[in-house]
């Protein structure tokens, strides 16, 4: 492993840093070419012939977990191994250009089947079942090419003859296959294990294992060689002990021991060598039953712990959820409820399970879906009902179906709802109120106009006709008709327009805030959806005012909702959604409230006109907002103006105040 | 002395009011000019100008009420006649606090309307003769030499003629010659007439 050297400093810690590297991979390389020719030298036994043909091969487990585990850098190391495995343990090789070629062979071959390995996506930590079986599927038909061309090179070389290449390539085989599927993932997951800072540890039911394994060994190998035959299966209940209580990596590690036992006892019972290769196809059958039984037990004992975790995050969920959640049985019996329902119903939940779904929500509707939420009254344990919104869900578990049903209490929701609407309501009629007002106001204008030059010019046809001598008395009584007739269109006019005036009507004392917040709460929802920031700032020297609460209310509305629509529709970015209400002391007896936006502004040619009845920019407007809005101002003695039309409009209104 | 006639200007603008105003009030007598707004009136006024203005309080633009200051602020000090066709107390109240003459509702009542420009018509005639008078007491008064001058001062704060000519360093006759110059001057016999004209010219 890699570790900057903490002393060193300025530009030779890379140098040093590389140097370290270096002493390392040569440290891993000595490693591994010592053990690879100890593990030979050990192994080396009932060897098939003279030469080289074992029937357990350890050292290309080693060399395939070199590979996997550090890297394919390390391959040209294989070759030296084998090199010098080929000249020191099987002494017999005459010629040293015989010993490379063996040595070329076994280290392409190995190398071979670990780029496989790396390229059939294999994980060298063995997580899952598929990596198992991709290993043990590559190693089985991978050593099978290896022994054919190790053994037909014997072959050819003149170590064997033809008709014993069958005979010795199984026994290459079998030597390859068991060695590799035992060591190897022994050294890649216990190295793994130690790297990662493990320290192996010796329990007492790992000792008693291994004791088990040794008796049975022992007991075994005590009878005659076909005995020990029969009775190799007793080895297989040592290794399910180990592989059920300890996984994949405890399989290993029983596997490496079994095999070490098995060696040492074949040597110490002295069997003949054709027993050996009996005993090893036990073995391979034995060792492709630990690793696979062991990997299930790891599967197995992970996905107990996933789910342990997930039923602690879904236990969590339902405790805490703020919604009351219960859970029914077929007939709607509750099973299990949570906290929220406990504190929704009044009921504990030992209570709430004598309960059914029809005595906790009273009016549910007969053939109700679990498909959307539905609106219903609950009954608490004390009787009292309530308001909730419902939605069910439905699932099987082991053959009975259970119902899930989340109940909301949505009293206060509603009661919002309500006062929102009650407060629309009034605002409305007060609107319509206004609204007439501001039509005859409009009307009685438009036609006083002409009434005014009527009445004028029939006074003058009065005057003109005074002046001539013939005097036609039908004439001079039409004409008097006509100016009275016209005085009369007056006077109605002015009723009409008596009738609407309201003189602001009950006047009472109002603080400016409370003014603001009353005219900014129906707006509130539109607010929060087009994320706008709202800045209300009362002057601490701002005076209360003395108006119609109600009509003022109105204004402040109209001119806070023309801000609102007017950010609404433009497309600027959260920061420039502002709106900013100031109330402050204005001129004497009079209190100032401007209200800014940070919208596009109002266009020119609506800014003209934009307190002039029927004119509007909005496509569902009266155009009567702004234009009641300045007549109630101006009925209270204030005034209301467009104060800045360019981007950022403020409107400003000042509102008698209340002597202090 | 100049005369304010009997000139009435209409500021109003609906063609129709101002056609029909024009002709009521030219056939009673007055001579009217007409404006459609209170911007184009205000361009062909100066200090000097002289008669009633009858002023609509909405129009676009300029409103009655804005034109009525903008009058004072110029100084120029014409009777101002609103006239509305809204029944608007505020803006009532607010012209009249601003020196209105009166406040009209529309359709107007022609002998209330008569009846005011009479009045501002009179008010206006009274300005100018005080104006009048003020301009002539100050052409006698640029004809005093520095020292009549000086002398008429101490005599209209009511000095006696010995005080003042200790005061100027002169003799106390020379004060009475100085005194029988001035008065000549001014066209006036006693000395309460020459107070009487100079506090009347005061403006």
């Amino acid at each position: 492993m890699f570790r900057a050297q903490p002393a060193s400093r300025g530009s030779s810690i890379a140098r040093s840093g590389l140097t370290h590297v270096r002493a390392v991979t040569a440290g891993i390389i000595c490693a591994y070419v010592v053990t690879y020719v100890l593990l030979d030298w050990i192994s080396y036994i009932h060897p098939a012939g003279p030469y080289a043909i074992t029937l357990w091969n350890p050292p290309p487990g080693l060399s395939l977990a070199l590979l996997l585990g550090l890297g394919l850098r390390y391959a040209p190391a294989l070759f030296v191994a084998a090199a010098l495995a080929e000249i020191t343990v099987r002494h017999g090789q005459a010629h040293l250009m015989h010993a490379a070629l063996y040595a070329a062979i076994l280290a392409v071959g190995y190398t071979w089947l670990a780029v496989l390995l790396r390229r059939s996506g294999f994980d060298p930590a063995f997580r899952s079942l598929r990596d198992l079986i991709v290993f043990t599927g590559i190693v089985a038909v991978g050593t099978i090419a290896i022994a054919a061309v190790y053994v037909g090179a014997h072959v050819l070389l003149g170590s064997f003859t033809w008709s014993e290449f069958a005979g010795h390539k199984i026994y290459f085989w079998v030597g390859d296959v068991i060695g590799i599927t035992i060591t190897t993932p022994f050294l890649l997951i216990h190295g793994a294990r130690l790297a990662r800072g493990h320290t192996p540890r010796v329990t007492v039911e790992g000792a008693l294992q291994a004791l088990s394994i040794a008796a049975v060994l022992a007991l075994i190998f005590n009878l005659e060689p076909q005995s020990a035959v029969n009775f190799f299966y007793l080895l297989f209940m040592p290794l399910v002990w180990i592989s059920t209580r300890y996984g994949f990596e405890g399989a290993t590690a029983g596997l490496l021991a079994t095999q070490l036992g098995l060696m040492a006892a074949l040597q110490l019972a002295g069997y003949p060598s054709e027993w050996a290769l009996q005993f090893q196809f036990l073995m391979l059958a034995l060792t492709v039953t630990g690793v696979f039984l062991g990997m299930a037990a790891t599967q197995w004992r992970r996905a107990r712990r996933g789910l342990e975790n997930r039923e602690a995050e879904l236990k969590t969920i339902f405790a805490t959820a703020p919604d009351a959640i219960v859970i029914l049985d077929e007939n709607y019996r509750v099973i299990d409820a949570n906290r929220a329902a406990e504190a929704i119903f009044g009921l504990s939940a030992t209570q709430l399970t004598q309960r059914t779904l029809h005595e906790l929500i009273t009016d549910l509707p007969a053939g109700f879906s679990t498909a959307r939420a539905l609106s219903a009254h609950a009954r608490r344990g004390d009787g009292q009902q309530f308001p909730v919104e419902v939605s069910f869900g439905s699932t099987i578990v082991d053959d009975r179906r259970l119902c899930i049903g989340v109940v909301r209490d949505v009293t206060e929701r509603n009661e919002m709802q309500d006062r929102l609407r009650e407060r629309d309501q009034h605002l409305d009629r007060t609107l319509r109120v206004a609204a007439a007002a501001e039509m005859a106001s409009a009307l009685a204008h438009e036609l006083n106009q002409p009434l005014t030059a009527a009445s004028a010019y029939v006074q003058s046809l009065e005057l003109l006709l005074g002046r001539h001598d013939a005097r036609d008395p039908g004439l001079e009584d039409t004409i008097s008709k006509t100016a009275a007739e016209v005085q009369r269109a007056g006077s109605i006019v002015r009723r009409l327009r008596n009738f609407y005036r309201r003189d602001a009507g009950s006047i009472e004392r109002v603080a400016p805030d409370a003014l603001i917040e009353a005219a900014l709460a129906p707006l509130a929802a539109r607010i929060e959806r087009h994320r706008i920031d709202v800045a209300v700032n009362v002057a601490p020297d701002a005076p209360a005012l003395l108006v119609d609460r109600v009509q003022l209310e109105m204004v402040l509305h109209n001119v806070l909702r023309n801000a609102v629509d007017s950010i609404a529709e433009s497309e600027a970015a959260a920061a420039a959604r502002r709106i900013t209400v100031a109330a402050s002391a204005g001129q004497a007896g009079f209190l100032t409230i401007a209200v800014e936006d940070s919208g596009p502004g109002v266009a020119p040619a609506i800014a003209e006109q934009l307190f002039t009845s029927f004119v509007t920019s909005r496509k569902e407007g009266t155009g009567l907002g702004l234009a009641i809005s300045r007549s109630i101002v101006e009925r209270h003695g204030g005034r209301l103006w467009l104060d800045r039309s360019d981007a950022g409009a403020r409107f400003m209104m000042t509102l008698p105040a209340a002597k202090a | 002395m100049a005369s304010p006639g009997s000139r009435v200007y209409i500021v109003d603008d609906d063609a129709a009011v101002r056609d029909s105003l024009s002709l009521l009030l030219g056939l009673h007598g007055f001579d009217t000019i007409t404006f459609p707004s209170a911007e184009s009136f205000l361009a062909a006024q100066s200090p000097e100008s002289s008669g009633v203005v009858v002023v609509d309080l909405r129009m676009p633009g300029m409103s009655g009420l804005e034109l009525q200051a903008e009058l004072q602020n110029r100084e120029i000090p014409l009777p101002v006649i609103v006239v509305t066709a809204h029944g608007e107390m505020a803006a009532a109240r607010s012209s009249f606090k601003a020196g209105a003459l009166d406040f009209l509702e529309k359709p107007i009542d022609s002998d209330q309307l008569l009846g005011a420009i009479r009045d501002g018509l009179e008010r206006e005639t009274e300005r100018l003769r005080r104006s009048a008078d003020a301009a002539e007491v100050s052409r006698q008064l640029a004809r005093l030499t520095p020292r009549e001058r000086e002398v008429l001062e101490r005599v209209v704060a009511g000095m006696h003629n010995r005080e003042i000519a200790s005061e100027l360093k002169i003799s106390a006759r020379t004060v009475e010659v100085y005194k029988a110059r001035l008065m000549a001057k001014m066209g006036v016999e006693r000395i309460p007439d020459l107070v009487r004209v100079l506090m009347a010219a005061r403006p």
